[in-house]
C-alpha cells in the first residue's frame, strides 16, 4: 500500500523512475569446507544478464538494483556451479557458500557446470551426491528409480535390481568407479554388489551408447563413481545416521576425504546397515531381516600431466527370503497366490534364517594415467574383483547350515583406454581390454550344481570419435569388437543329455561317461560387432535435441546356457540350451529438452529392436512329476522381439518456495514371433510431487509424492497353466499381474549450521503415509506376501 | 597384491608391457589347467521309495515301489511297480521306506534325531475303500501328531484306484486325527501316487 502510494507520488513529480533502483548487494564467495574467500568467482546476474567476479577477498557487489528478486550464478574452478535466488530488500548482504566439486583435471577447462555426463549423444540422466544421500539406508536400486524409465526387479525389499527401459540382469552394465561389476548378475535373484553409500555420483545411460564401457549393454549402463577429489589442501566428510520403523532397520555410515594441492588424495568410506523382519500393511514378513557391510578406500595422485589411484571396496550382505516364499511345488504356489495371508507369519526378529542368501563381493582396482602434448591422455587399469555367493536353503539333517549354493567368480581385467583430443572438435577415444574369468561351483554342498565351473576369456577393442561439427552441432560414433569364449565343465544327466538331443549333436562334447551322468565340456567362441551414432543439435540455450542409434551385441551368459535344476522360489525346472547364440539389439533413440529459468522437461522415446532376444518361457514340455511334486518346465529360447518407451520429466517452479514434479514411463514390449508381450514389463508408472522449501528456517524442504502404478494388462497369459493332479481338481496357476496402486510419501528436512565449518541435515520421511496394501509386478515374491506397509524414517547426516 | 607396487610416481611405460606380458602368461597358464570338476552327489535325494503292507492274517504282501532308475528325479511311469493286490476285509500292518541310492534316507534323515522327526509328516490319501490309522509304534512327533512311518489298513470292498503318499517338510501345522493325515502348505518332499486294487 505503501509501495502505491510511493509510485503514485514519483509519477505525479514526474520522475521516469518507476521504483527505486539505487540499493546495492554486496555477496561474499566463501568455501563452504575450509571457510577462506573464494577470488576470481565469476557472478552472472541472470535476471540482468551481467556479469562480475569476485575480489581477492572473495567479495562482489552489485549496484542499483531494484527492490524484488534477482537470480545469480556463481561458478568458480573446482567448484560446483551454484544458482542462488537474492530478495533485494534495501541495501542487502550476504554470504554465499560453494560446494566442492573437482572436476577431472582435464575437463576442467571444458567444461565447469554441475555434474558432467559421460556420454554426448545418448539419454543419459544424472543423480547427484545430495539425491544419494536421501538413499543411505537403502540400496542402488532403489536410487536408480529417481531416474524415468528406470524401475527394479525385486525379490523382497532388499534385493533390488535395476531394470532400465525394460531391461535388466545382463543387460544391464554396471560401473564402480571404472570398473565392470562381475557379480554373477545373470541371476534374478543377485542383486548389485555396490554400497549405495560409497557412490559420489551416478549415471544412467540408456541403450548401449557408451561403448568404452562394453557393448553388450542392451538395457542401459549404470556409472558409479566415488566421491571427487580436488586439488586443494583439505579434509571433510560426512556421517549418517538412520533408523527406520519398519523392520526396525538402523544404519551408520561416514566418510572421509584428505586432499591435497599437490594432487595426493586419500578416501576412506564405510558403512553397517542391518533390519529385522519387515512389515506388510496387515502382517510380519517373516524372515525378511538383512545386515550388510561395506568399505571402501583409495588413495593417488591426481595431477594434469599423469596421476594414478589405487582403489579397494568390499561388501557382504546377508539377505534373508520371506519364509514362506520356500515352496515345495507347483501346488503351493497355486495356493499361495490364492491364500489372504502367507503361510508363515511369526512374530518380529532380526535373525536370518535359510532361505538366505549370504554375498561378499571385493573389488580392487589399480589405474594409471599420462598426457602426452599433441596427443591426449593415455589410461592403463588392471581390476581384481572375487564375488562369492552362497545361497542356505532349508534343508534336513543339520544340513541348513551348509550351503546349498556356493559359487565363485573371480574375475581379472586389464584394460588401456586412449584420449586424443589435442582438437577439441575432433576428440578420438579408442581401448583394448583382457578379461580373464574363473567360475567355481563347490561341490561339497550335497546339491548339483546349478552352474557349472567354467573359464572365461574376453577380448574387446572400440574406437569412438566426438565431433563438433558446428558450434550448435555435436556427433560421436563408435564401433567395437568383442571375442569371448566361455570353456565349461559341466555333468549332466544322462537322461536330459539325450532327451535335449544334445548326444546327436554334441557327442564330442563328452569326455567321460559316469553312471547315470555324461561329464561335457561345451567350448563356445562368440564375436560381437557393436555400434553407436549420434548427433545432438542445441537449438538454443534452452532447447536441444539429440538421436542415437545403437547397435548392441550380446552373448549369452552361463544361466541362459547351462541352467538345469530347480529353481525354488519360481516352483519351476529352469532349462538352459547350448545352442543359444548372440542377441542383436538396434535401438532408435530421440530426445528433447527444455531448460528455463521456471520449467525443465525433458522427452525420451526410443525403439529397440532385439533380434534373437533370449528368455525363458514355459517349455512344450509341460508338467513333469518330480518325487517332491509336480513341476513346470521353463526353458530359455531365442526370439525376436521389439521394445518401445517413452519416459518423461518435467519440473515446474509455481513459486520460488513452490515446485512440482512429474515423472513418467510408458513401455510396451513384445515378442515378435509369437506376437505376445513379453513378461515382467513395468506397468506405466507416474510419480508427481509437491516440493516447498524455504532457505530462511534452516533451509527447510518438504515434499509430498505420489506413486502410481498402473496394472500391467499386456501381460503373455498363454504362461498360466493348469496342473493336473491325480484323483483332484486340476490347479490352476494364474500368474498375472496384480492390481494397480497409488502410495502417498512424505519428506521433510532441514539444515542447521553447527560449527564453523560444519552442518547437520535433519531429515524424516514417511513412506506409503496410509499403510496401503499393495503387491508389485516387478517383485518375486508378490505371489506371496503384500509389499511393505508404512515406514517412519529419520536420518541425520552431519557434515564436516 | 603385487599390481600396487606398480603404483609407484615414477612408473614407466615400459612396466605397462611388463604388465601386459604377464597378462599373456596368465592367460596362458589358465588355458593349461583343466582340473577335472568332481561330480556332486545329490545328498538330500530321495531316488527309492517302498511301501509295505503286510496282511495281520497271512503275511501276505503288497508293495507300491518307485525306483528312480534314471536318476531325473521324475516319477516315470516304468519306475512305479505295484506288487500284489488287497484283499477285501483285510487288516495291513504298512510301513515305508526311503533310500537315497544305497543310503536309508528314511533312518539317516528323518529318523535320526527327534528334530527331523518334528520337522516331517506324512499324508496319505486313498480313493479306494479303506480306513487307516497310525499304528502304536510310530514315531511321535513333539506336538503330538504320530509321523506316519508305521500305519494299520482296513481294507473294505473290492474296486480299483489309487493311494497317495505325501512327505511334508517343516509343515506350519499338521493334524493325524483322521488316520491319513492332513497338513498346511505344499513343501512336499514327496508326492506320489499309485494304482492299486482291492479284489
Amino acid at each position: 500500500m505503501k509501495h502505491n502510494l510511493l509510485i503514485v507520488v514519483l509519477c505525479l513529480f514526474g520522475i521516469t523512475h518507476s521504483q527505486n533502483c539505487k540499493h546495492t548487494f554486496i555477496g561474499e564467495v566463501i568455501d563452504f569446507h575450509d571457510g577462506n574467500p573464494l577470488s576470481g568467482a565469476t557472478i552472472h546476474i541472470q535476471s540482468l544478464d551481467k556479469f562480475t567476479t569476485t575480489g581477492i577477498n572473495g567479495k562482489f557487489s552489485i549496484n542499483n538494483l531494484c527492490n524484488g528478486k534477482i537470480v545469480l550464478v556463481i561458478s568458480h574452478i573446482g567448484c560446483e556451479t551454484k544458482r542462488i535466488e537474492v530478495d533485494i530488500i534495501g541495501d542487502s548482504y550476504q554470504k554465499i557458500l560453494m560446494e566442492h566439486h573437482t572436476e577431472e583435471l582435464d575437463e576442467v577447462s571444458v567444461t565447469s557446470n554441475g555434474a558432467k555426463k559421460t556420454t554426448v549423444t545418448a539419454q543419459e540422466s544424472i543423480i547427484k551426491s545430495k539425491i544419494l544421500l536421501q538413499y543411505s539406508s537403502q540400496s542402488l536400486g532403489d536410487a536408480l528409480r529417481e531416474v524415468p524409465g528406470v524401475s527394479s526387479i525385486n525379490t523382497g525389499s532388499t534385493i533390488v535390481k535395476p531394470i532400465i527401459n525394460g531391461m535388466h540382469s545382463s543387460r544391464v552394465l554396471i560401473l564402480n568407479n571404472g570398473v565392470r561389476l562381475q557379480d554373477q548378475e545373470w541371476g534374478i535373484e543377485h542383486a548389485p554388489n555396490i554400497d549405495i553409500n560409497s557412490a559420489g555420483q551416478i549415471s544412467v545411460i540408456k541403450g548401449s551408447g557408451a561403448l568404452a564401457y562394453g557393448g553388450d549393454a542392451i538395457g542401459g549402463v549404470v556409472v558409479v563413481n566415488p566421491i571427487r577429489n580436488i586439488r586443494k589442501d583439505t579434509l571433510y566428510g560426512h556421517t549418517i545416521l538412520s533408523g527406520q520403523s519398519n523392520g526396525r532397520g538402523y544404519n551408520v555410515s561416514s566418510n572421509l576425504n584428505k586432499n591435497y594441492k599437490s594432487g595426493w588424495f586419500a578416501q576412506a568410506q564405510g558403512s553397517y546397515k542391518r533390519n529385522g523382519d519387515f512389515m506388510a500393511a496387515d502382517y510380519n514378513l517373516t524372515n525378511t531381516g538383512a545386515e550388510s557391510t561395506g568399505f571402501s578406500a583409495r588413495f593417488g595422485k591426481n595431477k594434469f600431466e599423469s596421476g594414478f589411484e589405487a582403489f579397494y571396496s568390499y561388501i557382504d550382505n546377508e539377505i534373508g527370503i520371506l519364509r514362506s516364499a520356500h515352496i515345495g511345488s507347483i501346488k503351493s504356489l497355486a495356493n499361495s497366490i490364492n491364500a489372504a495371508r502367507p503361510l508363515f507369519v511369526e512374530d518380529f526378529s532380526y535373525k536370518i534364517s535359510e532361505p538366505k542368501q549370504k554375498v561378499s563381493h571385493h573389488l580392487a582396482k589399480t589405474t594409471y594415467y599420462k598426457r602426452f602434448k599433441n596427443f591426449g591422455k593415455l589410461d592403463f587399469q588392471y581390476d581384481y574383483q572375487n564375488n562369492h555367493r552362497f545361497e542356505f536353503d532349508i534343508r534336513r539333517g543339520g544340513r541348513s547350515s551348509k550351503a546349498a549354493i556356493d559359487l565363485e567368480l573371480q574375475t581379472h581385467t586389464l584394460s588401456l583406454n586412449a584420449k586424443k583430443d589435442n582438437n577439441l572438435d575432433r576428440k578420438y577415444n579408442f581401448g583394448l581390454l583382457v578379461r580373464y574369468q574363473d567360475h567355481f561351483a563347490n561341490p561339497d554342498t550335497g546339491v548339483r550344481r546349478l552352474i557349472p565351473d567354467y573359464d572365461k576369456y574376453d577380448f574387446g577393442g572400440y574406437i569412438t570419435t566426438e565431433w563438433r561439427i558446428h558450434n550448435n552441432v555435436l556427433a560421436d560414433a563408435g564401433l567395437r569388437y568383442d571375442f569371448s569364449r566361455i570353456d565349461a565343465k559341466k555333468f549332466y544327466r544322462t537322461a536330459t543329455w539325450e532327451e535335449r538331443g544334445y548326444d546327436v549333436e554334441f557327442p564330442e562334447l563328452v569326455i567321460e561317461e559316469l553312471r547315470n551322468q555324461v561329464l561335457t565340456d561345451p567350448t563356445f567362441d562368440y564375436h560381437n560387432i557393436s555400434g553407436a551414432l549420434g548427433i545432438r543439435y542445441n537449438i538454443n540455450a534452452n532447447n536441444y535435441i539429440l538421436g542415437n542409434y545403437a547397435l548392441a551385441s550380446r552373448a549369452p551368459n552361463p544361466s541362459e546356457l547351462f541352467s538345469d535344476g530347480l529353481h525354488h522360489s519360481a516352483a519351476r525346472i529352469e532349462v538352459g540350451d547350448l545352442r543359444i547364440d548372440s542377441e542383436r539389439s538396434h535401438r532408435i533413440s530421440t530426445s528433447y529438452a527444455y531448460s528455463g529459468s521456471k520449467l525443465d522437461f525433458q522427452l525420451e522415446t526410443y525403439y529397440n529392436q532385439i533380434n534373437n532376444f533370449i528368455y525363458i518361457v514355459p517349455s512344450p514340455l509341460g508338467i513333469v512329476p518330480l518325487i517332491r511334486g509336480p513341476f513346470p518346465i521353463w526353458e530359455y529360447v531365442q526370439t525376436d522381439a521389439w521394445f518401445f518407451g517413452i519416459d518423461v520429466n518435467a519440473n515446474y517452479e509455481i513459486t520460488p518456495s513452490w515446485d512440482v514434479n512429474h515423472k513418467s514411463a510408458f513401455i510396451k514390449a513384445y515378442d515378435k514371433q509369437d506376437d505376445i508381450p513379453l513378461i515382467d514389463i513395468p506397468p506405466f508408472t507416474t510419480y508427481n510431487s509437491i516440493t516447498y522449501t524455504n532457505a530462511r528456517w534452516s533451509n527447510f524442504k518438504t515434499s509430498l509424492r505420489s506413486e502410481w502404478a498402473f496394472e500391467q494388462n499386456e501381460f503373455p497369459l498363454d504362461f498360466n497353466y493348469t496342473v493336473p493332479i491325480a484323483d483332484e481338481d486340476d490347479i490352476d496357476v494364474d500368474l498375472s499381474p496384480p492390481l494397480a496402486y497409488h502410495l502417498m510419501h512424505f519428506q521433510s528436512e532441514i539444515t542447521l549450521p553447527l560449527f564453523k565449518k560444519s552442518s547437520l541435515n535433519i531429515r524424516f520421511s514417511v513412506d506409503n503415509i496410509f499403510n496401503t496394501s499393495y503387491r508389485n509386478y516387478l517383485n518375486r515374491l508378490r505371489f506371496f506376501a503384500d509389499d511393505l506397509g508404512r515406514n517412519f524414517r529419520l536420518q541425520l547426516q552431519l557434515n564436516y | 597384491m603385487k599390481i600396487n607396487l606398480l603404483n609407484s610416481k615414477t612408473m614407466k611405460t615400459i612396466k605397462f608391457y611388463a604388465m601386459a606380458i604377464m597378462a599373456i602368461a596368465m592367460l596362458a597358464s589358465c588355458d593349461n589347467d583343466d582340473d577335472t570338476p568332481a561330480p556332486v552327489e545329490e545328498e538330500e535325494a530321495i531316488t527309492k521309495l517302498v511301501l509295505t503292507f503286510t496282511n495281520q492274517a497271512d503275511n501276505s504282501t503288497v508293495t507300491l515301489t518307485w525306483n528312480d532308475d534314471n536318476e531325473d528325479e521324475v516319477v516315470d511311469v516304468t519306475e512305479q511297480i505295484v506288487a500284489g493286490t488287497f484283499a477285501p476285509g483285510g487288516v495291513y500292518d504298512a510301513e515305508i521306506g526311503l533310500f537315497n541310492e544305497d543310503e536309508d534316507f528314511l533312518d539317516e534323515d528323518i529318523l535320526a534325531d527327534q528334530a527331523g522327526i518334528d520337522a516331517h509328516f506324512f499324508v496319505y490319501a486313498t480313493t479306494l475303500n479303506f480306513t487307516m490309522m497310525r499304528a502304536s509304534d510310530d514315531e511321535d512327533r513333539t506336538d503330538g501328531n504320530k509321523l506316519g512311518v508305521k500305519t494299520v489298513w482296513t481294507a473294505g470292498t473290492a474296486g480299483t484306484g489309487t493311494i497317495s503318499i505325501e512327505l511334508h517338510h517343516e509343515s506350519p501345522s499338521v493334524d493325524d486325527s483322521t488316520g491319513f493325515g492332513t497338513a498346511a502348505g505344499d513343501d512336499t518332499d514327496i508326492d506320489i501316487t499309485f494304482n492299486a486294487e482291492i479284489q
